[in-house]
């Protein structure tokens, strides 16, 4: 009885946020806000692991943040928390959509998506 | 063989005194025989040389006496006279000739030279005692005593002649010569007698007649029957008859006296002669008998000694080649053969058991030896296969139940993979967190034990992974990953079927420095690429190891272990070691500045691989249970399979890779 698995996560989830669930500054990440990297340049730190690093290389344009999770293939709480970290080394800015129009927009993206099938 | 003399000295020494007696036996016993031989030559050379002279000399000095007798008597013959004078001359000279040759002369002893220059001496006044009868100025008395000291003296020369070997011949000698005394006596009478013209000096007479008489009983004794006879033949009865007549006062003429005594002296003669034949061809045998048994004695003695030297040495170095033989097998068998064996069988081979017979040779013991080692080692053996088997039955069923575990586990990781996917309140996600750190670790402890059993992790990547995401990874493992603390390491991979068993190896160092340090304290893990491949450094601030420990733990990891399911304590660097084996890897410890440790670790360069750059998402892609960094497309799959090697499961990941867009 040979079992084998392949591709599993190298790192844990719980891991790449030190066991943190909710962004240190408690900013208003939502799932929809989009976010961006600015041009400072990532310090030199362990505070900011591999997959840091990782996630600021995917921002380089303005990206929702579920788009971003689901990217990479990490529970929206895990990026959520290494979005609040690069926000606290101002590696990045968010820019929050008003959920309504957000809702509006989205919905309306549906409908057309539906239109054209 | 340390200490103690070996068999082979022992031996020579248990050969060597026996074998130094027996030819000190022969030495002995040879030379005896050989004295005895030289004995008799000496004789013969003496016999020869003097013997036979004087024997002549004495007889030709009774007929030049019985000569000068007649001349005194005034009844001589002169030609008579001049021939027995010139006959003892020529003995005389003959005798002297002999006597003194260096050939006899080396044969004699001191007085025996002595002696013989006595006889020389006394021949020497025979021309003086000759001018006193030419001169008629001798008594018959005189003349008697006169030539008797030539008599005289040979017979002390014959005294000193006592060399016989042989007790018999010795004593028939001794008769031969007495009777050759009682022969002189005799001719001393019929000189006395026809000297004094049958009117002899009566007491002289008697005198020498009663000599000769007991001479001649004492020349009987020591003769035997057979040189006896001839002399019973001798008619000295008109001899003792006439003297009897003339000592009793009676008158004898000459002529009656020469008609009783002429005969016997003839007779007697002649007798002399028969015996002496008899007894030289009695002497003859014994002769070559003494020779023989020196001969003998010599030769078969000597082989006698040559076959058992060489006998002995013979069996002496066979004895010492076999029991050299025995232990070189012996200490080949019990330093080579058997540990060798046992080694291999101890790393789970099923090496061919020798059954061949320990080489032995003709003794009996040695042989029975020789068995009794062939027993040990097939007993030896037969209790290392049979531990080996129960070893590898011990490990097969702590495997199976871990793989079973393991199995479970990886499971619940996936189960629980998909909850934190869909949940976003913090709070739950945190207990699911906690959940999954715990099962977590109990699959490296499920995995530890599949290893230590001789098993294989069973997971594996495509591709190469970043070293860093590998010791990250492997932190997470541990219990206090918090305080463990991964610094930026250079873009750096590792092959992915490789991952699972480094991940274990760096997380079960990454444990024992956080166990061995404070709960505040921070592990620090670093790496860099170096010129042999890629080193990670993991350093504690804990107490450390003093340099004893270091090194004992050092050379633990340097040699893989066996599966022992007795030694239980640090399991943990027992896995690290068999890891580091399976791939290569050295693992050091070493004193921190910290006062911890820092084990470092050093990945070798066919190990590492450059990581494929991340690619870009596919646009539109179902944003579900995603696992691993985008690597390559399609969902994280289990595949379950029997025995699959790492060739096969690398060949199936590549074609999984070119089979999908």
């Amino acid at each position: 009885m040979s079992e084998e698995w392949v591709d599993e996560p190298v790192v844990r989830p719980y891991a790449l946020t030190r066991g943190r669930t909710a962004p240190s500054p408690r900013a208003a990440l939502d799932l929809l806000a989009t976010v961006v990297r600015t041009a400072a340049p990532a310090p030199d730190s362990a505070e900011l692991g591999v997959h840091h690093r990782r996630l600021l290389e995917r921002l380089a344009e303005p990206r929702r943040v579920v788009e971003v999770a689901s990217d990479m293939g990490l529970p929206v709480g895990v990026v959520r928390v290494l979005l609040g970290d690069l926000l606290e080394h101002k590696l990045i800015t968010v820019r929050q959509t008003a959920p309504s129009s957000t809702m509006e927009s989205l919905l309306r993206e549906v409908i057309d998506g539906l239109r054209a099938l | 063989m340390a200490a103690g003399r070996s068999i082979r000295s022992k031996i020579i020494v248990l050969l060597a005194l026996p074998l130094a007696s027996l030819v000190v036996l022969w030495g002995y016993a040879a030379s005896h025989t050989t004295h005895d031989a030289a004995n008799l030559l000496r004789v013969d050379t003496i016999w020869r040389g003097v013997v036979d002279h004087a024997d002549l000399l004495v007889a030709r000095v009774q007929q030049e006496r019985l000569a000068a007798a007649e001349r005194l008597a005034g009844a001589d013959d002169p030609v008579k006279v001049g021939r027995t004078r010139a006959a003892v001359d020529e003995a005389s000279k003959a005798l002297t000739d002999s006597a003194t040759s260096d050939d006899t002369q080396s044969a004699l002893n001191a007085e025996m030279k002595r002696q013989l220059q006595a006889v020389f001496a006394a021949a020497a006044r025979l021309p003086e005692i000759r001018r006193q009868v030419d001169r008629g100025a001798l008594t018959p008395s005189r003349l008697v005593e006169e030539y008797a000291t030539v008599s005289d003296a040979v017979w002390r020369l014959y005294a000193e002649f006592a060399l016989a070997t042989d007790l018999e011949l010795y004593r028939r000698a001794n008769g031969l010569i007495a009777a050759d005394q009682v022969r002189e006596l005799l001719s001393r009478e019929h000189a006395l007698v026809v000297a004094a013209a049958g009117k002899p000096d009566l007491q002289l007479l008697s005198r020498i007649d009663g000599a000769r008489t007991w001479q001649f009983r004492r020349a009987m004794t020591d003769l035997d029957e057979e040189l006896r006879a001839p002399y019973e033949k001798v008619p000295l009865a008109p001899v003792d008859r006439a003297v009897a007549t003339l000592t009793s006062g009676g008158e004898l003429t000459v002529a009656q006296w020469r008609a009783a005594m002429d005969p016997a002296l003839a007779v007697y003669t002649e007798a002399m002669s028969v015996s002496g034949e008899a007894l030289l061809a009695r002497a003859e045998p014994a002769g070559t008998g003494i020779v023989a048994r020196a001969a003998v004695a010599g030769l078969v003695g000597l082989v006698a000694v040559i076959l058992s030297v060489v006998v002995a040495v013979r069996m002496g170095r066979g004895l010492a080649r076999e029991l050299a033989g025995l232990r070189a097998a012996a200490q080949d068998l019990a330093e080579v053969r058997l540990p060798h064996l046992v080694e291999r069988l101890k790393r789970g081979e099923r090496p061919d058991i020798p059954r061949e017979a320990i080489p032995s040779g003709t003794t009996t013991e040695i042989a029975d030896v020789a068995t009794a080692f062939g027993s040990v080692r097939d007993t030896a053996v037969e209790a290392a296969v049979g531990q080996a088997v129960l070893r590898e039955g011990v490990a097969e069923a702590l495997r199976n139940l871990a793989r079973r575990s393991q199995s479970l586990v990886q499971r619940q990781l996936s189960l629980l993979q998909e909850m934190q996917g869909q949940t976003e309140d913090p709070e739950a996600l945190g207990k699911l967190f906690k959940l999954d750190h715990l099962t977590t670790r109990m699959r490296r402890h499920a995995e530890g034990l599949v290893l230590l059993t001789g098993g294989k992790t069973g997971r594996a990547w495509r591709g190469a992974i970043p070293v860093e995401e590998v010791v990250t990874g492997a932190a997470a493992q541990v219990e206090d990953y918090t305080r463990v603390r991964v610094y930026p390491m250079p873009e750096c991979g590792v092959s992915g079927l490789a991952v699972a068993d480094l991940m274990h190896l760096f997380a079960e160092l990454i444990e024992n420095a956080a166990a061995f340090s404070a709960p505040t304290n921070e592990v620090s893990v670093r790496g860099e690429v170096v010129g042999k491949g890629f080193a990670v450094e993991i350093e504690d601030r804990g107490f450390g190891m003093d340099a004893e420990q270091l090194r004992a733990v050092n050379a633990r990891l340097a040699a893989p272990p066996d599966f022992n399911p007795a030694d239980t304590e640090r399991l943990g660097f027992a896995v690290v070691a068999l890891l580091a084996s399976r791939h290569g890897v050295q693992v050091t410890l070493k004193a921190s500045p910290y006062g911890g440790t820092t084990a470092v670790v050093l990945l070798p360069a066919d190990l590492l691989e450059q990581p494929e750059p991340a690619p870009a998402a596919a646009p539109g892609r179902v944003p579900q249970p995603r696992q691993g960094q985008a690597r390559g497309p399609g969902l994280p799959r289990r595949v379950r399979k029997v025995n699959r090697s790492p060739e096969e499961v690398r060949a199936l990941l590549q074609s999984d890779g070119e089979g999908t867009p």
